[in-house]
């Protein structure tokens, strides 16, 4: 079975890192507003926060791959996850750029030491990864 | 009462929650003095309440683990399951508001067996506060001692 390409993935800085997400996973970008913590959530949680009329879980994306806090953002990417929406932190956003100019390597499944990683690719002479939200 | 719900508002740690008004029996607050180690059982303390040695969950340490220093005044919300009354001790009660604002779903993805107490988000006005239920407060083993009791 062929797998869908996405035509274009938002590139963005979070922590000092450069990650890929593919743009029909991106819901929005914007201002994070004042995060509200929730007690006794899962590590990676910042919080919830109050967006375009809903209640939105927000992560921090170093934490959540590989437990590092490293900065928070001050901008939030809503993700459009499986289940339900959530945001991600980040500090910048570089662009969106259309597949062609990346050079992306995916790994396969199998092959991947963390699960929300599915490859990387390069921007601009800049190693990025490739998230994937599967979740 | 009326038809219309009422939520407490009340603060732990800096975090802001809400609890029906008709889930509570009462909103006492007692000198240190008043309180007791609970040895030996699932609880942290106990208080004698309307003549019955009735147990305390520390919301402190249940929210971020860091037990409240017992001195002073104390604040209890006294709630109960099954007509078996207990009490949680937290640091503030905020203030008692008409149900106005919006109701939200509390996120899957931040559900834990920890925070299972949480069972909605209150938006009033720029405030977001955790609506707990009283009952689903306490763990497994402290539900089991209080129904034996």
């Amino acid at each position: 079975m062929l797998e869908r390409e996405t035509e274009h993935i938002v590139i963005f800085e979070s922590g000092k890192k450069v990650f890929g997400l593919e743009l029909d996973r991106v819901d929005s970008i914007a201002e994070k507003d004042s995060v509200t913590s929730v007690p006794n959530a899962p590590p990676a949680a910042e919080g919830v926060i109050f967006y375009r009329d809903r209640i939105l879980p927000v992560f921090n994306l170093l934490k959540m791959l590989n437990g590092n806090n490293d900065g928070c953002g001050s901008l939030l990417l809503v993700v459009r996850g499986l289940s339900e929406d959530f945001g991600i932190s980040s500090d910048r956003i570089y662009g969106i750029m259309p597949v062609e100019q990346l050079k992306l390597r995916r790994i396969p499944s199998e092959e991947r030491e963390n699960p929300y990683i599915q490859g990387n690719g390069e921007f601009n002479g800049t190693e990025f990864f490739l998230l994937d939200f599967k979740i | 009462m009326g038809d219309e719900s009422s939520l407490m508002l009340f603060s732990v740690k800096g975090f802001v929650f809400a609890i029906e008004v008709g889930d509570l029996l009462e909103v006492a607050e007692i000198s240190a003095e008043r309180i007791s180690v609970c040895e030996g059982c699932s609880f942290s303390y106990r208080f004698d309440f309307r003549g019955n040695n009735t147990p305390v969950v520390d919301m402190a340490r249940r929210v971020c683990g860091m037990p409240t220093p017992v001195t002073g005044l104390l604040q209890l919300l006294v709630v109960e399951i099954d007509s078996r009354p207990f009490a949680l001790m937290i640091d503030k009660v905020l203030e008692v508001v008409k149900r106005a604002g919006i109701v939200y779903r509390f996120p899957d993805m931040l559900r834990t067996e920890e925070n299972r107490y949480i069972k909605a988000i209150y938006r009033l006005n720029n405030t977001m506060c955790m609506e707990i239920g009283a009952g689903s407060v306490l763990k497994d083993n402290e539900l089991a001692e209080l129904r034996a009791s």
